[in-house]
């Protein structure tokens, strides 16, 4: 595959961050992305890209890192640009310039918690903070046994998708209108193909799972919020505020 | 323990959301809506909060959103079709949920003033733009006052538009939902989703646990009622500490008294034993299954290890690990281990529950040899060590000569002697079809014509980023007209991405690929590549039609009969659905679409995993055969018993760079020119 995706990996490296608790970096993420819902001013911009900033110096994310979006996102953002300054001028510019850094910025957070992040402590990082919604009688264990499973199933079915592409690259093209087989719409084909593969890898599971007397820990080793977890999210909260007034006084 | 079944159906399918989700967003609703058209609303819900859950960890929160509103969608219209409603139904709530959910995002932005405001000036700004920019064109001067008109109109009015679009959009998204799920979901219904291990019995408590001694007499058993005995009148005896081997071919019924041993109530016969078997409970039984990667629940090595444990237990993983070949290795993750390893590791989890009856369903059929020794080794200890009776099923003769006792099975009963093919390579059946002694295309002329050469072909995996993965370094090669070149290597020595490369599928990053004179990336197809996967491959509702496609545009029905003959399967089966079709079966259908084809050179990967003696006789007579043809073949594989007779020359890829040429394999039975020296 020529295209550079972003692998959804942990970045190799053990900082701060990495030792963090799942669960914090989740809040952060959310409380990041709730405040610029509420508020998408330039200080609470500020206060994110300064977040996703500092947390990749501290984490030694390397350049290389960073994914190289091909040339017509760049292309698309520089026409969404100069439409917008024919007729608001400065003003228009900004005002663009706010909503697409909204979009990136919040990507990119998220995307840094991949890449600081064990996939395997997610699972129990969300089945933690899941864990009041039991008085409501839901079912958070399974829930985290499923979020678990889709987690772990997620780079097997990567794998197949790209298979699929190839295989479909591989097939003999055919003029539309010739009356064979080979001349037909693919994508209902390739979709079943997909949904069969998978079912039968999740019997497959569900074998295994029945072979190892059903479900119970998902780790071997437990983490859970420290002291550094606690400064982390005061650290933040501190932050949303103070940009929340500077937007108020600006 | 069915729920979790449903609930592991639901995991996996909606994973695939992902990946789909952001190439084509309208068909996000779809695998969840597959979830909620076969399972219950309860394995739906966990699926979703799943699907929402790691797409908030991926993505944030604007993509969870999106997907929250996919499995709402999915939800509507799975239960319609669960519950075998039709059209009617389905407009009825279209018509009361596309306002509904239209109407949450108009909520939501009414609530967020000020993130509304950015977003209606942005577009205000841009549409006006726009309308500016046309406006120019000469002709078309009103184009901007109407495009203001209708902006201002936008801004004053955004409620109204916002819901009116979601409303359409979610519509549209209903519509196409239940317009694929009707179109897929009866093509899945041949699709085996039972837990085969399923014994339904109540969690035991830990006292009524005994496995062993056990003694079974005249088991038989069948699927269903009245679907043909699998087993028919077997007697068997297990005692503590013995290492007995179960040997038979594919569809012997091996698996299945497998299934029996570890609990499963026969149809007919009795099976005594002190206690309950207690699968996967502590000094219960304890099972090793066929597929590597499927059985890896966790995603490190120490957490698949403990996965599934009660939260008291506490076991020692580095000692396990030890144990089994792998100490250090607690933090690496699962999926980045060889299929031995992954073999080991499961075995790591058995006795993790400290059974007393530890069962290997042909766990080593997925293995390179080396892995394969590794596990039996393992294996064939464990009764000494741990006093457990260990249960090797299998197929190879061979691995069954460490056991203490061997049983042999064959078409559902016991038979008291190995059947003649074991060892091996003893009085094969004839091929189903006549094997005419060519003269061997040697006598051809343009017989030595390169077809595809590799000249130092490099190939790394995202360079310059930290996850950079040298696969291929350096490689070249040469691949003449109607070669059988053999490529082998072990479990992530890059095998895989040569042939990928070697199909056109990859540019190679440094170097050159050429198929006759030309880069094979521009001629995609022409080089038919054999995935391991078969499933995948096979797209098609049914069997012709699957052929045909592969085939190409002059392939009819006459041509699909002529392949289905060389591959050995009835002509009858051109008209089954290809989800109906066993394993094997998949695997020489996807040959006969391959054949179809007429590829300039033919790659298989791993042809012969899984197969048993038989098969992969036939497979390997089909290749002979094929290849006396003059068809060009590449195979990779680990395993590369018996292949002598289809491939001239054999190469030894490891680490990504290919070791000098290993002597020639030909024996001199079939035709082709020995072609040494091909490394420059």
């Amino acid at each position: 595959m020529t295209m550079r995706t972003v692998p959804l990996r942990r970045v190799p490296g053990d900082s701060l961050v990495h030792r963090l608790w799942a669960g914090t970096k989740l809040i952060v993420v959310l409380a990041l992305g709730i405040l610029t819902w509420v508020l998408p001013s330039w200080p609470a911009l500020g206060l994110v890209a300064a977040v996703v900033v500092i947390t990749a110096l501290i984490a030694g994310i390397p350049l290389g890192a960073i994914p190289r979006p091909p040339w017509w996102f760049w292309g698309l953002i520089a026409i969404g640009a100069a439409m917008n300054s024919t007729v608001a001028g400065w003003a228009g510019l900004i005002v663009f310039l706010r909503a697409t850094a909204l979009g990136l910025v919040l990507v990119a957070s998220s995307v840094l918690v991949i890449w600081t992040t064990p996939m395997a402590e997610i699972a129990p990082a969300l089945a933690k903070l899941m864990a009041p919604l039991r008085r409501l009688r839901m079912p958070v264990d399974e829930w985290a046994v499923a979020i678990a499973l889709c987690l772990r199933g997620l780079p097997l079915l990567i794998e197949e998708m790209r298979i699929l592409r190839a295989v479909h690259r591989l097939r003999p093209k055919s003029p539309p209108d010739a009356d064979h087989p080979s001349a037909q719409m693919g994508i209902i084909d390739m979709i079943v193909s997909a949904m069969s593969s998978a079912l039968r890898r999740s019997s497959e599971m569900a074998e295994a799972i029945t072979a190892r007397g059903g479900t119970g820990r998902l780790t071997a080793y437990e983490s859970r919020p420290g002291r550094l977890d606690a400064v982390i999210l005061v650290i933040v909260f501190l932050g949303c505020a103070a940009a929340v007034a500077a937007t108020i006084v600006l | 323990m069915a729920i979790f079944g449903g609930v592991t159906v639901a995991a996996v399918v909606i994973a695939a959301v992902i990946p789909v989700a952001t190439a084509v967003g309208l068909l996000a609703p779809v695998p969840l809506a597959v979830v909620a058209a076969r399972t219950r609303p309860r394995a739906l819900i966990a699926a979703a909060v799943a699907t929402t859950g790691v797409t908030f960890a991926m993505a944030g929160t604007g993509a969870a959103s999106g997907v929250f509103i996919s499995a709402i969608i999915a939800g509507i219209v799975g239960d319609t079709k669960r519950r075998g409603r039709g059209l009617p139904t389905i407009a009825l709530a279209t018509l009361i949920a596309a306002p509904l959910i239209g109407g949450m995002s108009v909520v939501l932005l009414w609530i967020l003033k000020p993130l509304r405001e950015l977003m209606l000036t942005a577009m205000k700004n841009s549409l006006d733009g726009l309308g500016n920019w046309v406006g120019r064109i000469p002709g078309l001067d009103g184009t901007e006052d109407f495009v203001n008109g209708l902006t201002r109109n936008a801004v004053d009015y955004w409620w109204a538009w916002i819901w009116i679009s979601g409303t359409i959009g979610t519509a549209i998204s209903i519509v196409v939902a239940w317009w694929v799920l009707g179109a897929v979901i009866d093509r899945l219904a041949d699709v085996p989703a039972e837990d085969t291990l399923d014994q339904g019995q109540a969690l035991a408590d830990a006292a009524a646990i005994a496995p062993l001694p056990l003694v079974a007499s005249g088991i038989d058993f069948a699927y269903r009622d009245g679907a043909p005995l699998v087993l028919s009148g077997v007697d068997l005896r297990l005692y503590p500490g013995e290492f007995v081997a179960i040997v038979g071919a594919n569809g012997s019924g091996k698996s299945t008294l497998v299934k029996v041993i570890a609990g499963r109530p026969p149809t007919r016969g009795s099976v005594h034993r002190p206690g309950l078997p207690g699968l996967g409970r502590r000094s219960g039984t304890a099972m090793v299954l066929q597929r590597p990667e499927s059985q890896m629940l966790g995603s490190r090595v120490a957490d698949d290890l403990v996965w599934g444990l009660p939260d008291d237990v506490d076991v020692d993983v580095e000692a396990l690990l030890a144990e089994v070949g792998l100490a250090g290795f607690g933090q690496r993750e699962t999926s980045d281990l060889s299929g031995g390893q992954q073999q080991r590791l499961a075995v790591a989890a058995a006795l993790a529950r400290s059974p007393q009856l530890l069962i290997a369903d042909e766990v080593t059929s997925m293995v390179d040899p080396r892995g394969r020794d590794e596990i039996l080794d393992l294996l064939a200890g464990l009764p000494a060590r741990h006093g457990m009776t260990v249960v090797l099923i299998t197929h190879r003769g061979v691995e069954a000569a460490a056991a203490d006792r061997v049983i042999h099975l064959d078409q559902g009963r016991l038979v008291a002697h190995p059947p003649d093919w074991i060892p091996r390579d003893v009085a094969v059946p004839a091929p189903a079809f006549d094997e005419p002694r060519h003269p061997g295309p040697a006598a051809d002329p343009g017989w030595t014509r390169p077809m595809l050469s590799l000249d130092r072909v490099s190939y790394t995996y995202l360079p310059g980023s930290p996850w950079q993965v040298r696969a291929l370094h350096e490689v070249s090669l040469q691949v003449n007209a109607g070669d059988g070149l053999l490529i082998v290597g072990g479990n992530g020595s890059g095998k895989t991405t040569l042939a990928w490369v070697m199909a056109g599928l990859l540019e190679p990053g440094r170097g050159t690929c050429e198929l006759d004179g030309e880069s094979v990336d521009k001629h995609v197809g022409e080089v038919g590549l054999g995935f391991q996967h078969a499933r995948l491959q096979l797209q098609r509702a049914n069997v012709g039609d699957e052929i045909m496609a592969a085939g190409g545009l002059d392939v009819g029905t006459t041509e699909v009969g002529r392949v289905l003959d060389l591959v050995g399967l009835p002509r009858s089966i051109a008209a089954r659905h290809t989800d109906s079709l066993s394993g094997g079966q998949m695997r020489r259908v996807v040959l006969a679409g391959l054949i179809a084809r007429k590829p300039k050179v033919l790659i298989l990967d791993e042809p012969l995993a899984g197969l048993d003696p038989y098969a992969r006789e036939e497979i390997v007579s089909l290749l002979a055969h094929l290849r006396r043809g003059g068809q060009t073949i590449v195979i990779i594989s680990h395993d590369y018993d018996g292949l002598a007779r289809v491939c001239n020359r054999r190469v030894v890829l490891a680490e990504g760079s290919l070791q000098p040429e290993h002597g020639q394999t030909e024996q001199g039975r079939t035709a082709g020119p020995d072609l040494g020296g091909n490394r420059r």
